[in-house]
């Protein structure tokens, strides 16, 4: 229900608001591509299914979409040590390890080198 | 626009940056433990909710495979244990510097009976990874709420809901738990057996031990429609009760500071899949924040641009497999009080909490929610002896200090009896619980039984069951 915007665009306040929308966070892989990746490792595959899946497959609330490394780029260049601190403590729309409540450290890391990573076929 | 209205907005233009700068009490809010390295050298995680608001330090956080191994570790390990499903509660039920227990081993559908309709079902199944397969096997839950990322066991061990006057809360699906005690005796409970745990493990705060597995009483697989609509506000309360006898589901948004409300019903139908699409709940929600954010300062132009926006809003509809249609995406973080309602008292006593909300806390832009659940008997149901209750939810935005907000809406509800849901932020005491629910003496004593070194038990909840 894009109800406000609407009126910021009637109103003139279009640039305020565009000012402070969220990065694109779903670019450079189609929503079915997204949703059809999973890790190649079973235990993590599992984590990501449970934990990850549903907010990063689908870009929802400005989650970087899993494979966009468009949506990935400036969340990556902040550095790994960061993303992991934001993911454990949580950041913005980001829960508190993401709703991962047993995940390790390590696991959080591969879980975000997972979903920062373009399928092979985008690489090119 | 009154031109007095607008003299005032001019005038108050000079003070936009000073209303950019409220923090909205962000300053007072909690934060997690600062990081401390354990025995083994690592740094040790803290543990928070979804919102971030409840936080602990726990020195192990495991995951069993089985209910034997579940069983050695409550036996086993020193100090307080607690559950924890997805962090989705807003009360302090899990905090601990002890152990956490994850349930994500004991997952997915286990078992399932087609010609009783009924599963079995991993108590750390989370809600939204339940659909899928019940839909497979021919079958749909009898009601869902509108958030799917919570367990299985801890939806039911807080009364978590969804709305339909005839619905009852997902606890009343539950024909019989399995519970790993702290004792490590290893329970299966239903109304035939164990009876008095069954109706205790129904809605029990992760008190009682470790519910491993739940047997669902669920209806055939079904197709439904959402219907959302934005009508004038009194009007949609005026039909609230009209709209709720007609439909299986029904609830309502109250906006704040704006003059129309959001309806929602839900009903079965065999019409063509129609797909809800993209979610844009949570770009509305953050629009009105920006709107506030705007023009905090000029409540006048900032109702004004919100009718404006409301009042020609399309109705959109939906038609879907039932697991795809009942839940939304909810990425806009928040805290949340919810009282459940005598059903007679919800209509004046929303009325109530809508004015002193616009009236005391102008900087909330976070809708009121409105729901209906249909009575049960398990001893803790906040929904115990109604034939419906009526419910009243209101949200702060997850860096803005609820608290104030809460103090103010939480004493509308005590005069009317009202109870809160177990998972949502409230100030009631055991003296005030054992009022209100017939049955908590039995569940205190029974949870004491179970578990008579308070294994189960942290800060939190033995002041609630006033076992401190």
């Amino acid at each position: 229900m894009q109800i406000v915007n609407r009126l910021f665009l009637c109103m003139g306040l279009a640039l305020l608001v565009a000012a402070c929308g969220p990065s694109d966070s779903s670019g450079g892989i189609s929503p079915a591509k997204a949703l059809s990746m999973a890790p190649a490792d079973p235990d993590l595959a599992e984590l990501y299914q449970s934990s990850c899946r549903a907010c990063h497959a689908t870009a929802a609330g400005g989650a970087p979409r899993t494979g966009s490394a468009m949506a990935w780029r400036s969340r990556l260049a902040k550095g790994m040590s960061t993303l992991v601190d934001h993911t454990i403590t949580g950041f913005q729309g980001m829960p508190p390890m993401g709703l991962c409540s047993d995940c390790s450290e390590a696991e959080l890391r591969a879980l975000i080198e997972f979903m920062a990573t373009p399928p092979v076929e985008d690489d090119a | 626009m009154r031109r007095r209205d607008f003299l005032a907005g001019s005038a108050a233009v000079a003070t936009l940056p000073l209303a950019g700068c409220d923090d909205y009490g962000a300053a007072n809010m909690p934060r997690p433990p600062e990081p401390k390295a354990g025995p083994d050298g690592q740094r040790l995680l803290p543990w928070q909710n979804w919102s971030g608001y409840q936080s602990s330090l726990p020195s192990q956080r495991i995951a069993p495979e089985t209910e034997t191994a579940l069983a050695e570790l409550l036996t086993s390990t020193a100090g307080t244990v607690r559950p924890v499903g997805s962090g989705h509660s807003f009360t302090p039920l899990v905090p601990t510097d002890d152990t956490i227990v994850s349930l994500r081993h004991f997952s997915g559908l286990l078992e399932h009976d087609t010609a009783a309709m009924t599963a079995v079902v991993g108590a750390g199944t989370k809600l939204g990874s339940l659909g899928a397969p019940l839909h497979d096997a021919g079958q749909a839950l009898i009601n869902m709420p509108d958030v799917d990322a919570q367990t299985l066991a801890g939806s039911m061990a807080t009364a978590t809901h969804g709305t339909g006057a005839g619905l009852g809360a997902l606890h009343t699906a539950a024909t019989g738990f399995r519970l790993v005690t702290p004792t490590g005796e290893i329970i299966d409970c239903s109304a035939g057996e164990n009876p008095d745990v069954f109706q205790a493990a129904q809605v029990s705060l992760g008190a009682l031990g470790v519910i491993t597995r739940v047997t669902l009483q669920n209806v055939p697989t079904v197709r439904m429609k959402r219907r959302v609509w934005v009508e004038d506000f009194a009007a949609l309360v005026e039909r609230f009760d009209t709209l709720a006898a007609e439909h299986h589901s029904f609830e309502m948004y109250c906006v704040p500071h704006c003059d129309y409300g959001i309806g929602i019903t839900i009903d079965p139908t065999d019409d063509a899949i129609q797909p809800r699409g993209p979610e844009q709940d949570n770009d509305a929600v953050m629009d009105l924040k920006k709107l506030r954010d705007l023009l905090s300062w000029f409540p006048a132009a900032r109702r004004w641009l919100l009718n404006m926006a409301m009042q020609d809003y399309e109705p959109e509809e939906a038609v879907d497999v039932w697991y795809r249609i009942f839940p939304s995406s909810r990425a806009v973080r928040f805290n949340e009080m919810e009282y459940h309602l005598p059903r007679e008292a919800l209509l004046p006593t929303l009325l109530e909490v809508r004015k002193t909300l616009e009236q005391k806390h102008p900087g909330v832009f976070f809708p009121m929610e409105i729901r209906l659940v249909k009575g049960d008997d398990a001893w803790l149901s906040p929904f115990q002896g109604h034939a419906t209750s009526g419910s009243i939810a209101v949200h702060r935005y997850f860096e803005e200090d609820p608290l104030p907000l809460f103090r103010d809406v939480e004493p509308l509800y005590q005069p009317l009896g009202g109870r809160p849901h177990w998972g949502k932020m409230h100030t009631l005491g055991p003296a005030t619980l054992a009022e209100r629910y017939p049955r908590f003496g039995d569940f205190v004593a029974l949870q004491a039984r179970l578990d008579p070194d308070g294994r189960m038990l942290n800060d939190y909840l033995k002041g609630l069951l006033d076992h401190a």
